[in-house]
């Protein structure tokens, strides 16, 4: 049993308590934040669902509500976002200066450090939402 | 790995570690992560010492220098001892560890690794040693921590050794 991003909120929510709520508390804070738009971002949750392989992920509603085509990515802003997510997906010891370097002349420094945090966050759900659906989802069926 | 910071940090400094780091530069998600790391160290129901063994497993997996130098004292406090942290290699399953805490690595690993690969004995295992608060605990530490040191990672900057050094969590007094 696979869970989106949002099944994964649910089921925490259900036996996480207050940690559960911080846990929800960032990631909407990741997705609401003004460094790095929600288009881009979106862009970079459906690549690292497709790099994990996690087709339900790439099923689920967008967090934010905007919707983006991966295959019509193509300015500038969204290929430097791209090519970093992309590294970061698969090693983040293999990101360069030039990746950052891109990345910092669309969004900043602070974009930058944005789109790292978020890249975390989303990679986390997805990586959540894989092994945590018979864990948790079956225990709170049963009680 | 990059000699340089590839992003600065903020011009005041607070004395929290995580305000005075390139994180700082983004203050609407600054917050969230201060508060979520306090809930994690203060009120996870599995205790320090079982998050600083997640904690550590993650540093040593991602090969974060920074996360993989410091101990908590918080989880020194709770019984996690250098002779104890030592174990926590690649060779975890034959250690002398107790099964409960060979358990808590092999849920990091499962995450860390093979997210999608569940395997059914290890599933009824962690369902009878763990409720459904603490498997979530766990994870909410897990995915914190990975997401934090990733972060690290890819901001460069990362030297190359670090001697061990024992930290406290760090104590918001900004709010």
């Amino acid at each position: 049993m696979r869970l989106d991003s949002h099944e994964v909120a649910a089921v925490l929510a259900r036996s996480g308590g207050e940690l559960a709520r911080r846990h929800e508390a960032l990631w909407q804070a990741v997705w609401q934040q003004p460094h790095i738009p929600a288009r881009i971002l979106e862009l970079c949750r459906l690549r690292l669902a497709t790099l994990h392989g996690a087709t339900h992920e790439l099923q689920a509603q967008p967090p934010s509500g905007v919707r983006a085509d991966p295959e019509s990515a193509r300015s500038a802003d969204e290929r430097a976002a791209l090519e970093f997510a992309e590294i970061y997906g698969q090693e983040p010891q293999a990101i360069t200066d030039e990746l950052a370097a891109a990345v910092k002349t669309h969004f900043g420094e602070a974009g930058l450090v944005a789109l790292i945090e978020a890249l975390g966050v989303i990679d986390g759900r997805i990586r959540l939402g894989m092994m945590l659906g018979p864990l948790l989802a079956t225990q709170s069926a049963h009680g | 790995m990059a000699d340089a910071l590839r992003a600065g940090v903020p011009a005041l400094s607070t004395g929290n570690v995580i305000r005075d780091s390139s994180l700082g530069l983004v203050p609407e998600t600054l917050q969230p992560i201060i508060d979520l790391q306090e809930a994690i160290w203060r009120r996870a129901s599995v205790g320090p010492a079982i998050v600083e063994m997640l904690r550590l497993r993650n540093a040593r997996t991602v090969n974060c220098v920074f996360c993989k130098s410091v101990r908590y004292d918080i989880a020194r406090a709770d019984g996690l001892t250098e002779d104890k942290v030592a174990q926590i290699d690649d060779d975890f399953a034959s250690s002398r560890l107790s099964e409960r805490e060979k358990l808590v690595l092999a849920f990091a690993d499962l995450y860390l690794r093979t997210p999608d690969r569940m395997d059914q004995a290890l599933l009824l295992r962690l369902q009878r040693k763990f409720t459904p608060e603490q498997i979530s605990h766990m994870a909410i530490a897990l995915t914190t921590f990975h997401a934090l040191s990733r972060c690290a990672v890819s901001l460069g900057g990362m030297p190359e050794h670090l001697p061990v050094t024992e930290a406290s969590v760090p104590v918001d007094t900004s709010r």
